[in-house]
């Protein structure tokens, strides 16, 4: 087979401008789209829905999020999930050995969000299960941070001050 | 997000960052690139990414322009690598692979309806015959497949190939 590499060419990918787009090109992707729509299987678009969810939830663990109100709960992921897939919380809490009562106080933090759950959400939605514990981990930070005076008082573990302290 | 490319002096993988670029580093022809990405990126629903090293974080290695056509149709308008990863002096490998792949992931976050997952190219050379070459690379190499008016499509397990080759080996 040819050996091709994509920078052998001096020009790469250039699609018409948007400004350019005529209603004949658009005309065609739109209908390129459709009929590729119409061939794909429901299963592979459940699919495409459950792994934009999943994106949107890495991108969010990944950013630099730091403010109360740019905070995206696990509740609003399980939310997203369960709406793609047209389950109700309290079908998915039983399918995950709880109840849908328990399952709420996970979800706003009133119990400790733990491995045994990120492992069950993380099988039932395919989703890697320490992403849960990551954007869990986040949010306590962010609200922990919001907090000043809660955040100050760990300034004192800090070992620079602890050495200047005489070792009992 | 991270990313890992090939040295291939070296063939040791370097970490690397594709991130949003910003206005005044978008590239331009002035700076021996062949499109006017800084201009291009002011564009209604363009959104212009950089490649960039992680030891070289203002040096950019590939950049890419995914627009949304109509806000509902994601697409790659514009995509090149620099100079200095072509052909012969060629420094870094698999920068296109991690921008296509992630084209596909935006796609898959931002597409609207049943153009989620799908990500349109249209591959526009000079010439006749490089156009032909760059389409079987594309296909050959990054799973697009033709369609009709010279448009190319990723779509579905042909995307998902490409987060798992190209982004997944250090997902988070």
């Amino acid at each position: 087979m040819e050996n091709l590499e994509y920078n052998d060419y001096k020009i790469d990918i250039k699609a018409n401008d948007v400004n350019r787009l005529t209603k004949e090109k658009l005309d065609n992707v739109k209908g390129i789209a459709n009929e590729l729509a119409l061939k794909r299987l429901p299963a592979q678009k459940l699919k495409n829905e459950m792994l934009a969810i999943r994106y949107q939830m890495e991108s969010y663990a990944i950013n630099n999020i730091n403010e109360l109100d740019q905070i995206r709960t696990l509740e609003m992921f399980v939310e997203q999930f369960l709406q793609v897939l047209k389950f109700t919380k309290k079908r998915f809490a039983l399918a995950v050995d709880t109840t849908d009562g328990n399952l709420k106080k996970y979800l706003l933090g009133e119990r400790k969000f733990n491995i045994d759950l990120a492992m069950k959400f993380g099988h039932f939605f395919h989703t890697p299960p320490d992403l849960w514990l990551n954007i869990q981990a986040k949010n306590d930070l962010i609200l922990l941070s919001s907090n000043k005076n809660s955040y100050k008082k760990y300034a004192q573990y800090d070992y620079e001050l602890i050495s200047m302290v005489a070792e009992p | 997000m991270k990313v890992t490319i090939i040295e291939v002096a070296t063939k040791k993988d370097i970490d690397a960052l594709i991130r949003k670029g910003l206005l005044e580093e978008m590239p331009s022809i002035h700076q021996n690139w062949h499109f006017n990405f800084s201009k291009h990126v002011k564009k209604r629903n363009c959104t212009g990414y950089v490649l960039v090293t992680n030891d070289s974080p203002n040096v950019i290695e590939g950049c890419m322009i995914f627009e949304m056509i109509e806000k509902a149709i994601p697409s790659i308008a514009y995509l090149e690598i620099a100079q200095h990863n072509r052909k012969p002096q060629k420094k870094y490998e698999n920068i296109a692979g991690c921008l296509i792949a992630y084209g596909f992931k935006l796609s898959l976050i931002m597409g609207k309806g049943d153009y989620k997952g799908l990500l349109f190219l249209d591959v526009s050379e000079e010439k006749e015959e490089n156009q032909q070459k760059l389409m079987r690379t594309y296909s050959q190499k990054y799973n697009a497949k033709l369609y009709a008016g010279g448009t190319m499509v990723i779509m579905d397990e042909g995307g998902e190939d490409l987060i798992k080759r190209y982004l997944e080996p250090i997902e988070l």
